[in-house]
């Protein structure tokens, strides 16, 4: 009965071949690597009559004897076949296509069938970009994502904000999904002496990268429930691929040096000239008699010109760094195996003597297909990391602090014996032992990981289009952090000699359950679906110890310590998670999705613990339409899309909801406990609720553009409250306030100039995106998370604003620092009294406007990409400026550096004088104020690749079959404000989040790198 | 294939019953304790009660009462010891700057943070939970939580109240673990004095054991602290006889270091003379480099020294006398070493015997010899000047047995007072002395007289008690969250 229903409406469909004489042409399509291709489209060769292949990239189709099928996919290159029985249809990825896979974990389908929100990044022209850090290489190249550094130390933890922030007390990163398994991306740092941090991340080889997709909307991200919140960035590695087996080598090198001036300082001359001045003018003020004698006597405490000569810091401490990177992958294919193997080393050198990173990294990645109906994928990767940093922050042995403030020229580096000054030169350091350099030589900061990452996934298909399938993977981190200051040292000197080791281990256990269906019905009822089962379970274990008293500095192990001490313990999360998924399209034009998830998590108090999480989306192709036939030749593809839905977001710790007692309190050398955590068992998630609507157009046959309108509520925002400290705490983790994020993001891709010898394409990306705190803790208007007091936190107001005294200049007539009042009748009157001033919410940190220019050429055998990035309206408050560098002759001005833009000629001498700079005298103070506010607007070439293909014809004999030479660079130009003299993309604080977002201090500037390589396949 | 495809279905069916069941997602905290059974014996209390004690002496992350911020606020707040500004650590209090993140925000939590635990102690011990614990064993705890919920709440009135004016605001006593609603007002100096100090003390002096070992309150802690606290109120009758109680009781195990010892056995844990002395063992207990000890060592921070006239004042009066052994110098050879390589940095927390880590020292907190100055002040103010005399010389020939008595003719207040700054300098007494006395707070004048002091704001060269710096603003995150707390006027 139900077989002829199909047949009646098969007919009803396929009228126009109504008499010819028909038979189903059956078969399966696959890519390059032997994967199924899901969703290709099968058309009989000059109809509309067609069909999608399923999940395992298999298609049925009734079609006349001796007809041609034409089978297409939106990334591949169309292929035309003779319609048979049993086909084995191989599709090849077409690069220079417009539209591209999206993987969401979940299955792959092409973009114009995905009703989210997603950008596809192909890694193929990011491979040369000489960095180790996934975020460097994804700058610019997606709308609505901004990528950021805690530092530019290497292997230093990465941040990644979709569509903004919009949790205080959760993380705000993303959840990352390699092969589908969710990973572990914490910072595996223990120590924080290092503002780096160190990226697990960076454990991986994104050159084994062959796509990322980066899941923005809460329609597919709630199929990940709890931890989507903060959008999905979907990796694939490579697969092997069916056909001829092939190597391949790479090799670059290079050097990097930093990417901006960073805090240029006055030289000795200039400097000691200001600092004679200052405390002239001192003298004056003071009322001195002479104030000329009374400079000649002061003058060389602060500016002596040492016996070497003025010292140049920058220059003794700050060297070139270097990159090299060296790596072999083999791939080979057949119907019953292919597999995929890769092996590199890469070691970059950062700019002083104590910062590196080392990595070495194999993955084995293979399939087997052989057996009917079951497909088997084990994926496996390892790598050793070692990690080198210096101090950073407001540490006194930080290279950075030393060049920017606390060593000056007139702190010399050696004695004239050629012996490290240990004088009590410094003054900045607190003592002569705390010379930079002794720092660098008898200081180290080393952290070596070791990763071991497999998945076993078996699929099997039980029963037209009824699949299991069960993946089971285990990642295995380990590190080793070393912390070693020498007892020649400053921070070793008392101890004699510290040492503090920290090995950690992280493991999570993930498992898969799935049972999916795929089948299309009538030929353009399609539909899919799959409920499933995971859970997730994750040791954290450490152990610390430290030694003091090192008699023989050479050896530094604990063993050789005179004293020890150590402590450990463990922490453990688990995750367990119901799931269904469902997709129907009607003959590709109509779509709809539904997913629902609920999860269950570790980290809440039983009756808390579970959480629902649900999307539905839809789109509709335009393009399908009959009446849309007649702007085919404008409008090639059109397509609307919209969803909502709900996810969640789990708080970083992972026993906030139970009050806890801590052990390890010594006191008079025996155990104590106190407590340490006011716990909330009403604790529960953060949630999401998110609208997204999207256009996809292509158009004039040249032009691709996504347009998305995104609205992301979160409520019961994870907050850590401030209460009463009478209580015996300052915060309670509570679930309280909402924030929005707004916004629009366009991706426009344009292919300018495509001829056999010349191609020219072209994407900008462009992302607004406002955020606003919408409510609190219900009673306040305005908080401040106590991490940064340049924050203020206010409703109505975007999370993120600049608080301070609004400066007004230069007051002509004294000379002082005047404010707007911002209160009283005449809010816009000035004064020099800050205590008449208010201080006010003045401008926000993150960028109104941000965005990536990405341009790609080839001419014959030559490739050039390039990639600017840009971001306006953004703003970072220089707390190191106000604090100690722009005083106007405060304490520290005299003691360390001064910035390059004191300048005497611009500093005010005389009542009535229209100065830049304030009076400048020894033991002047400063306010907080707008003066230390900058605008982060900048332009920035990211990345360029200049790459020669040698030509195929030269080759012909030798055996090889691809020869590329290639040079690229990041960071290579920047353009900001001349009063910014940190670097515009603002650090995110490993160890503040967010609470300290756009306050900046003594931070390492990102790297400019330069490599030049060569890639050779046979 | 069949076999196959029911294996897979049981394999699903199977995971997915196994990894079900309802205790999977119950996790135990590998590095904590859950706090209902933190304490279940004897031995699990006195584990608890470290912890007081542990809050009290602080660590790195917790330098804002004893670790170094209590003890250093009462001298560079004054005006014979200053902040050098070499670390920029001691600064605030010097120079009376209270805004940002100094520890005038934080000198308010950890004493809350330190009656919290004793409360929570408290409450454990009255229900019972120490199985197999002796009624005296009960006491004796509650008795050392009492004593240190009772000198947090005293350092806090020192601190953040005009304490001298029983009828001034206070601060919130807090007499049991709270919940996280909990938004207490005010209480008045004399409330907080009368109805938690005081009778905590008495509570604990009549329950506390003899001894409780180095580092441990004990019945005369207690009553070190209770004569201290009556002088503080005025209240020199009771001081007096409190503080007389102590030195007299035939009982008393501690007594004053001899001249010979002073100097070496000062901060020993088997020093007799301290009441009360925070224990340093090693870098597991110790404060680290924010502590005081670091903070004062020229080859540390070098962030604290006496000030000139002091210096003087031990130049001229006591250059005989042991207690100047108590100060060092920069040992750094030539001009660079600080002022010039006087010794102007204290001594007090110098290293234990046999540690070369200058950061492992012993912290005394409360010494006998505060006593018999007590005892001293408040017998001369009760009008008892010949007991007034006994009391000071026993400090004054204890110093130098050579030097110059005084007599029921002779003795002044002054004389009491600068035998208090010559004994007690580095310890956190002299700022509250000025106070107490409603005496000024002179710093210098003019250029002249500045000494070593760094360049003030004018405000902060000289006051006396009744400017509003005088003591510290309600930091701003109680405020806040707190609706009922009333800021302290002028800020």
């Amino acid at each position: 009965m139900k077989k002829s229903l199909i047949f009646l409406v098969c007919l009803f469909y396929s009228i126009g071949t109504l008499f010819a004489q028909d038979f189903t042409a059956s078969g399966v399509v696959v890519d390059e690597s032997g994967e199924e291709v899901i969703g290709a489209t099968v058309v009989l060769k000059g109809t509309t009559t067609g069909v999608a292949t399923g999940i395992d990239g298999d298609f049925k189709i009734k079609v006349p004897h001796g007809s041609t099928l034409v089978f297409s996919m939106v990334g591949m290159k169309t292929v035309e076949r003779k319609a048979a029985d049993n086909m084995r249809v191989v599709m090849t990825s077409d690069v220079a296509a417009l539209d591209e896979v999206v993987v969401t974990g979940y299955g792959a389908v092409k973009k114009g069938s995905f009703t989210g929100s997603a950008s596809v990044i192909n890694t193929e022209s990011l491979q040369d970009v000489p960095t180790v850090s996934l975020d460097v290489k994804l700058a610019g190249a997606s709308s609505g994502v901004t990528v950021s550094n805690a530092s530019g130390q290497p292997g230093g933890v990465e941040s990644m904000r979709i569509r903004g922030a919009g949790s205080i007390m959760a993380s705000n990163e993303p959840l990352y999904v390699v092969d589908g398994v969710p990973l572990n991306t914490t910072n595996v740092s223990e120590f924080t002496y290092s503002q780096s941090g160190a990226s697990s991340l960076s454990t991986l080889n994104m050159n084994d990268v062959e796509s990322i997709t980066i899941i923005k909307d809460a329609g597919a991200a709630a199929m990940y429930g709890s931890r989507a919140a903060n959008g999905v960035v979907v990796i694939k590695t490579k697969s092997g691929r069916m056909g001829k087996t092939s190597v391949s080598f790479r090799a670059n090198w290079g050097f990097s040096n930093m990417a901006i001036d960073y805090r240029p300082t006055l030289g000795g001359d200039a400097r000691r000239e200001l600092l004679y001045y200052g405390l002239e003018n001192y003298a004056k003020i003071r009322g001195e008699s002479d104030p000329k004698a009374f400079a000649d006597k002061n003058i060389n405490t602060f500016a002596e010109k040492p016996w070497s000569g003025w010292a140049d810091w920058r220059d003794i401490l700050i060297k070139n760094g270097s990159q090299g990177n060296y790596e072999a992958s083999i791939q080979t294919g057949s119907e019953a195996f292919n597999a995929f193997s890769s092996l590199a080393y890469t070691k970059l050198e950062g700019l002083t003597a104590q910062s590196g990173f080392e990595r070495f990294a194999g993955r084995l990645n293979t399939s087997f297909t052989g057996v009917r109906n079951l497909r088997i994928d084990v994926n496996t990767t390892f790598s050793r990391t070692n990690q080198d940093t210096y101090s950073e922050g407001t540490s006194y042995a930080s290279p950075i602090m030393a060049i920017g403030f606390t060593a000056s020229p007139q702190d010399f580096p050696y004695n004239e014996d050629g012996t490290l000054n240990r004088t009590k030169k410094f003054p900045l350091l607190n003592s002569g032992s705390a010379n930079p350099l002794s720092a660098i030589e008898y200081t180290s900061s080393k952290n070596k990981m070791t990763r071991i990452l497999g998945s076993v996934g078996a699929k099997y298909d039980i029963y037209d289009g009824l699949y299991v399938k069960e993946m089971l993977s285990n990642d295995y981190l380990h590190s080793d952090q070393t912390v070693w200051w020498g007892p020649q040292s400053n921070d070793g000197r008392t101890a004699n000699g510290n040492l503090q080791v920290i090995p950690t281990s992280q493991q999570t256990f993930t498992s898969q359950t799935h049972l999916g269906y795929i089948k299309t019905f009538n030929e353009v009822h399609n539909i899919d679906g799959l409920v499933g089962y995971e859970t997730e379970k994750y040791h954290y274990s450490y152990v610390y110890g430290s030694g003091q008293g090192f008699p023989n500095p050479s050896k530094n192990t604990l063993d050789a310590a005179t004293t020890t001490s150590s402590s450990g313990g463990y922490e453990d999360r688990r995750l367990l998670s119901y799931l269904a998924v469902a997709n129907y399209n009607y003959n590709e034009t109509y779509y709809l999705g539904a997913n629902i998830r609920r999860d269950g998590s570790s980290k809440f108090s039983r009756n808390k613990r579970w959480g629902n999480f649900w999307s539905l989306s839809g789109s509709w192709r335009l393009t399908n339409e009959n009446f849309m036939e007649i702007t085919k030749q404008y409008i090639q593809d059109a397509r609307i899309r919209a969803s909502y839905g709900v996810n969640g977001n789990l708080p970083t710790n992972n026993y906030d909801f139970l009050s806890t007692y801590t052990y390890g309190n010594i006191y008079a050398g025996e155990q104590g406990s106190i407590p340490t955590k006011f716990g909330n068992p009403n604790l529960t998630w953060e949630k999401n609720q998110s609208w997204n609507f999207g256009l996809d157009l292509s158009f004039l046959n040249r032009f691709n553009l996504t347009l998305d309108l995104y609205n992301r509520k979160t409520t019961d925002l994870l907050v850590p409250l401030a209460i009463s400290q009478t209580t015996g705490f300052a915060s309670y983790n509570i679930n309280m306030g909402e924030i929005r994020n707004k916004g629009v993001e366009v991706s426009l891709r344009s292919n300018n100039i495509t001829t056999n010898d010349f191609t020219w394409n072209t994407i900008l990306n462009l992302s607004h995106n406002s955020n606003k705190i919408l409510k609190l803790d219900g009673e306040r208007d305005r908080m401040q998370l106590g991490y940064s007091n340049r924050l203020m936190h206010e409703v109505g107001q975007p999370f993120s604003m600049l608080y301070a005294l609004e400066y007004a200049g230069v007051d002509p007539e004294t000379g002082q620092e005047q404010f707007f009042k911002n209160q009283g009748e005449n809010p816009r009157e000035t004064t020099t009294n800050p205590a008449e001033a208010k201080s006010v919410l003045l401008k926000k940190v993150d960028p109104t406007l941000s965005g990536g220019l990405i341009n790609n050429l080839s001419y014959k055998g030559f490739d050039f990409g390039f990639t600017f990035t840009f971001s306006l309206g953004g703003h970072l408050y220089d707390n190191a400026a106000m604090n100690w560098l722009n005083t106007d002759g405060g304490a520290n001005m005299f003691r360390g550096n001064v910035p390059k833009s004191y300048d005497l000629n611009k500093i005010w001498k005389k009542p009535g004088d229209n100065a830049k700079l304030p009076n400048f005298y020894y033991g002047n103070s400063n306010q907080v104020s707008s003066r230390y506010m900058h605008s982060t607007n900048h332009l920035r070439l990211k990345n360029a690749t200049l790459g020669y293909n040698v030509p195929r014809n030269l080759l012909n004999g030798s055996g090889l079959s691809n020869v590329r030479f290639f040079a690229s660079g990041v960071n290579l130009l920047t353009f900001k404000s001349k009063n910014l003299v940190v670097d515009p993309e603002i650090p995110t604080s490993v160890t503040n989040g967010i609470g300290s977002y756009g306050s900046v201090m003594m931070e390492t500037p990102p790297l400019r790198t330069f490599t030049f390589g060569v890639d050779i396949s046979f | 294939m069949k076999k196959i495809k029911y294996l897979f279905s049981a394999a699903f069916l199977s995971i997915i019953l196994a990894s079900c069941s309802a205790g999977w997602l119950d996790v135990t905290p590998g590095d904590k304790e859950e706090e209902d059974l933190v304490v279940y014996d004897l031995a699990s209390a006195k584990i608890a009660l470290r912890g007081m004690y542990y809050m009290i002496k602080g660590s790195s992350n917790y330098t804002t009462y004893y670790a170094a911020d209590m003890i250093y606020y009462g001298d560079v707040h004054g005006d014979q010891m200053m902040a050098t500004g070499e670390s920029g650590r001691g600064l605030w209090a010097y120079e009376m700057d209270y805004t940002g993140t100094s520890g005038a925000d934080n000198m308010w939590q950890i004493p809350y943070k330190v009656i919290n635990i004793a409360n929570k102690l408290i409450e454990k011990m009255e229900a019972g939970e120490a199985n197999g614990a002796t009624a005296e064993q009960v006491n004796n705890i509650i008795a050392q939580c009492r004593m240190g919920r009772a000198l947090a709440h005293f350092d806090l009135l020192r601190v953040y109240s005009n304490f001298y004016d029983p009828d001034a605001l206070g601060v919130p006593i807090v007499t049991k673990p709270e919940q996280w609603s909990y938004l207490p007002a005010r209480n008045t100096v004399g409330e907080v004095f009368n109805k938690l100090i005081v009778p905590d003390l008495e509570y604990a002096i009549a329950n506390m054991a003899s001894s409780n070992g180095n580092g441990y309150f004990s019945k005369w802690t207690a009553m070190g602290l209770l004569a201290r606290a009556y002088q503080y109120q005025g209240m020199d009758k009771e001081a007096l006889a409190t503080a007389l109680s102590l030195i007299n009781d035939k009982a008393n195990p501690h007594s004053l270091l001899t001249n010979e010892k002073y100097a070496t056995d000062f901060n020993s844990g088997f020093s007799p003379e301290n009441l009360f002395i925070i224990m340093i063992t090693g870098t597991t207990d110790y404060t680290d480099r924010p502590g005081i000890a670091y903070l004062c060592n020229p080859d540390g921070y070098a962030d604290i020294a006496i000030s000139e006239n002091l210096y003087n004042l031990f130049e001229d009066k006591y250059s005989d006398d042991v207690r100047k052994q108590l100060l060092i110098a920069d040992e750094y050879p030539g001009p660079e070493a600080y002022f010039g390589g006087l010794k102007v940095f204290v001594n007090k927390y110098k290293p234990n015997l046999g540690e070369s880590n200058i950061m492992i020292a012993n912290i005394p907190i409360m010494r006998l010899s505060e006593t018999y100055l007590i005892a001293a002040e408040s017998a001369f103010k009760t009008g008892d000047k010949q007991t007034a005399a006994d009391m000071l010389n026993k400090i004054i020939l204890r110093g130098n047995p050579n030097a110059k008595t005084e007599t029921a003719s002779s003795i002044s207040l002054d004389r009491i007072l600068q035998e208090r700054a010559v004994e007690l300098f580095g310890e956190g007494h002299r700022y509250f002395d000025l106070v107490r006395n409603d005496m000024d707070i002179v710093r210098y004048t003019s250029s002249e007289d500045q000494g070593w002091n760094l360049n003030l704001q004018s405000y902060a060269t000289s006051f006396n008690r009744k400017f509003y710096k005088a003591i510290l603003p309600i930091p701003i995150s109680e405020i806040n969250s707190n609706v009922n707390i009333v800021q302290n006027p002028g800020y």
